[in-house]
């Protein structure tokens, strides 16, 4: 899905209509290729809409991983090359994707209640719904950044492969002197605004249901390794940016002794 | 989860920051500033987003929070269907409220009224179309809209072409969603030639009857004048749960000095909270009214002047009870003390004016239409047929006078169809006697026999079943002969919000609208307020409201196979809820236009809150028949309301 002024509501409906290969701009200027292409292939997997996009998704966070390296803690053979799931677990002739595509399906797109809602506020509200406030939180958090959710209204905007996007912009901005990093009104320092609005969404509010959902999904029977190497992937990737945005923060300012760590 | 009061927008300009506290220590600054520096910020189109799409709008992250506010009605099959007040902000559904024009609904909604939010946001709803490989695998896949119902296109010309009809599809529909233009599935259905319909009720089918044969139309008194009753029974109703807002009007009474006698088997909420409670032997409740009714007579309480004045057979009843009834008979029957009884009967047949609210519970039974119409004729013997605050309380469809306009379709030129006896119709059926006899009509299936009909269905069998406002393997009986007859269907489509069990064995699901999400029309069968359903949000998800997936449905029958179809391609629900109203309707409601109902629900004008206040009659006779004959033609035992025992496999109580 290319970057291109869309008019309001002639954009495709939901998440998972972004199954194609995202263009990123060609030489552009990113916080780190890593972590770039960490977050593209975790997108866009947890935006599949079947098995192609799965499998796709699944390829790139391989190509990725071949790269650049994987965190240690994942299983040596959760990578898309050894196939979504173990060869016994498939009935014979079956497809392994479409056997995976089955699996995503069940954990988190239905239409079976779901153990594992990928939407923020389906674990951030008072009770389980969609469209709370953690969701206008990020969608304050898009249009600050001049973006907007296809179908905004009808496609909750805390979606998981929404925010990894949302992340993804901010990594840009961050990694380059990038023309958005600009003084934040009132005198601040260059790229402040980034740097918090980064802290608030991979530290705070990322922080706050990620971790959960991840766990969820995976106390599930039957995960495909593809699916639970993205899993990983993804709690690794989001407690690495939280630690790291703590770190920054002690080693940056005099923080006075009364702030509480993260846990 | 953390304190919410720094969200963005909601803190003043110079307010404290407020962000949440759990994060790390330098992200404890204002999520306000961050906005505000990206906002700052230029050359945004080059951000490498690949899902999230420029947004040409203002950037202000929150305008003034101003709710819109929209009317709503509660489409559930409920006595209350209430009069909404729906409140939402960002183009979300904030809270809902009962609407406070309407006297009934009172400004007040029942629980899960008011957890209609939680239900529209429910990460649990369906989301999506999708297709089961293989029913009840659990395997299922998302397709587009037009994926679904391409292939829904062409099972439908696949079997018309076996068949030479299309009775090989049916569909199964009850009152899931009762917006009046969600009768646009019936619709579909006839847009699509002449098919197979699970018609009838399983709901109140024995007492309608029963009210039938006595009055000649199920018409209840306005509930709101219960609180000029001075004697209230409520018999097999459990309004303290089912209809919470009528009980303001037995409370009202009961300050007035009225008495209330509860009778349910089961010691309910409603039970606990009246004056009597009686639990009779389940199903006795006929032989319990003829027992009052005995009593009555014994005592010379009866309204001579309305049973000989407006009224036809009473003494051939009073001649059964004579012969055939004891109180003592009753009290065995029923487990209810003779003296009991006696002492109610002389209370109610004294009390001017009683009431008697009968339950839809009580007349499943065996006897069902019997005990309905043995307390028709209690009520009605004791002079309460057309008095304010008294009546035999059961419903009506006064209100339901619409044009049925997404309902009523035409088959396609050529169409052939069933030729054999047409079958039971639907209680809301306004086609009977519209139009002359067709040369084939659909094939009507009994609908509280889904399994074994569906089972029995030959020439053809049923191939396809769709399924919308129902959920067969819950609401049908024999579970087991269910998942057999769905062995034998070729393709299960559902129409749902939720996974249900139905839609487990389904072979695809179709996302269906809330109430919030369409727009559409509602009235009740208890009371007498019609009410106004705006749109108020924009679908979730994928979600379509039912006349919008015949439209769709419509488009692809057509494009596959042209004129094979007569349903719109392209519709609007707010102009199809436009199109259910007549000058009837706003005759009855004292409106000129429907856009008067943007400003509440409308009340029926009514003669008399009391039904049959003239009592005028709509029986043969033009009177109240406690001999029907037209109930003894229709192959009933008598003619006058009897007790004829439960069923034989059933344990006699008085036998322990």
């Amino acid at each position: 899905m290319d970057i291109s002024p869309t008019q309001t509501g002639s954009a495709p409906r939901n998440a998972g209509d972004a199954r194609d290969a995202p263009a990123i701009p060609e030489g552009h200027p990113v916080g780190g290729a890593r972590e770039t292409c960490l977050l593209r292939g975790l997108r866009d997997l947890f935006a599949a809409r079947g098995a192609d996009g799965l499998r796709a998704a699944s390829l790139a966070l391989d190509a990725c991983v071949a790269e650049h390296g994987g965190p240690a803690s994942l299983p040596p053979n959760a990578s898309a090359q050894h196939g979504p799931a173990p060869e016994h677990a498939c009935p014979p002739g079956a497809d392994p994707w479409s056997e995976a595509e089955y699996a995503f399906n069940r954990l988190f797109v239905g239409p079976m209640a779901v153990p594992a809602p990928p939407y923020a506020s389906a674990w951030l509200e008072t009770e389980p719904r969609l469209m709370g406030e953690s969701t206008m939180d990020v969608r304050a958090l898009y249009h600050a950044l001049g973006y907007a959710v296809p179908g905004e209204g009808t496609t909750p905007d805390d979606h998981l492969s929404f925010e990894l996007d949302a992340a993804l912009a901010l990594l840009a901005l961050r990694g380059a002197d990038h023309p958005a990093a600009a003084p934040a009104e009132g005198g601040d320092e260059p790229g402040l605004a980034v740097e918090d609005a980064w802290r608030w969404l991979v530290a705070e509010h990322m922080g706050a249901w990620v971790p959960r959902f991840v766990q969820r999904a995976l106390a599930e029977p039957g995960v495909p390794p593809a699916i639970a190497r993205a899993l990983a992937l993804l709690l690794c990737w989001q407690e690495d940016a939280a630690a790291a945005c703590a770190r920054h923060a002690a080693h940056a300012t005099d923080a006075p002794a009364t702030h509480s760590r993260r846990s | 989860m953390s304190n919410r009061t720094g969200t963005t927008g909601k803190t003043g300009p110079n307010g404290p920051g407020g962000i949440p506290s759990r994060g790390a220590p330098s992200c404890s600054m204002s999520r306000r500033s961050f906005l505000k520096g990206l906002i700052a910020s230029g050359a945004l189109a080059t951000l490498p987003c690949g899902l999230l799409l420029p947004r040409n709008a203002s950037a202000a992250p929150f305008s003034k929070s101003d709710f819109q506010i929209f009317r709503n009605a509660c489409p559930r099959n409920c006595y209350d269907t209430c009069s909404m007040v729906t409140y939402v902000r960002d183009g979300v559904v904030k809270f809902v409220e009962g609407a406070p024009e309407s006297t009934f609904t009172a400004g007040g909604l029942c629980v899960k009224g008011y957890s209609y939010p939680r239900r529209v946001y429910s990460p649990d709803r369906i989301k999506y179309p999708m297709v089961q490989d293989g029913r009840g695998s659990g395997n299922w896949r998302r397709v587009s809209w037009d994926e679904a119902m391409e292939r829904i296109a062409r099972k439908l010309l696949e079997i018309k072409e076996k068949d030479g009809n299309l009775l090989g599809l049916a569909l199964t529909k009850y009152s899931g969603n009762f917006g009046i233009t969600n009768y646009g599935v019936e619709g579909m259905m006839s847009s699509l030639g002449y098919t197979t319909r699970l018609v009838g009720t399983p709901c109140w089918p024995a007492g309608i009857d029963a009210q039938n044969y006595d009055l000649g139309d199920m018409w209840c008194n306005d509930p709101e004048d219960m609180e000029k009753s001075r004697y209230i029974i409520i018999w097999g109703a459990n309004p303290a749960w089912c209809s919470v807002h009528s009980m303001k009007y037995v409370y009202a009474a009961r300050d007035r000095g009225a008495k209330i006698v509860v009778i349910d088997p089961v010691l309910t909420q409603t039970a606990a909270k009246g004056d009597v409670a009686w639990q009779p032997e389940t199903g006795s409740d006929g032989a319990l009214a003829l027992g009052m009714a005995r009593h009555v007579l014994d005592l010379g309480l009866v309204d001579r002047d309305f049973v000989a004045n407006n009224a036809v057979g009473f003494e051939e009843f009073a001649a059964y009870l004579r012969g055939n009834v004891t109180v003592e008979w009753a009290a065995e029957k029923s487990g209810i003390p003779a003296d009991d009884i006696r002492h109610v009967a002389e209370e109610f047949a004294t009390a001017k004016p009683a009431t008697i609210w009968i339950g839809y519970g009580m007349q499943r039974h065996v006897n069902g239409g019997a005990s309905v119409r043995a307390i028709d004729a209690l009520v009605a013997m004791t002079g309460n047929v057309g008095k304010v605050g008294g009546g035999a309380r059961y419903g009506h469809l006064q209100t339901w006078g619409f044009n049925y306009h997404a309902m009523i379709q035409k088959a396609p030129a050529g169409s052939t169809g069933f030729t054999g006896k047409s079958g039971p119709k639907g209680e809301f059926d306004v086609t009977a006697g519209s139009a002359a006899p067709a040369a084939y009509t659909d094939r009507a299936l009994n609908i509280n026999k889904t399994a074994q009909e569906l089972l029995d269905a030959q020439n053809p069998p049923v191939r396809v079943l769709w399924s919308s406002c129902k959920n067969p393997f819950a609401q049908d009986f024999d579970r087991n002969k269910m998942l057999r007859a769905f062995e034998k269907l070729e393709m299960v489509v559902s129409v749902e919000q939720f996974f249900t069990e139905t839609v487990r064995h389904s072979d695809i699901v179709l996302p269906v609208t809330t109430l919030f999400e369409e727009w559409t029309v509602n009235a009740s069968y208890w009371h007498y307020w019609v009410s106004l359903n705006e749109q108020a949000i924009a679908p979730l998800h994928e979600a379509k409201s039912n006349i919008e997936i015949a439209a769709l449905l419509s488009r692809h029958m057509n494009r596959l196979s042209p004129g094979s179809c007569t349903y719109p391609q392209d519709i609007d629900t707010k102009e199809w809820m436009e199109k259910e109203f007549n000058k009837g309707v706003y005759d009855l409601l004292g409106i000129s236009h429907w856009q008067d109902l943007r400003k509440g629900p409308a009340k029926a004008k009514l003669a008399s809150s009391a039904s049959w206040s003239d009592r005028t009659f709509k029986t043969p006779s033009g009177k109240y028949e406690f001999r029907s004959d037209l109930c003894a033609s229709h192959g009933h035992k008598a003619s006058s309301p009897t007790w004829t025992g439960w069923r034989s496999s059933r344990r006699n109580p008085s036998s322990t």
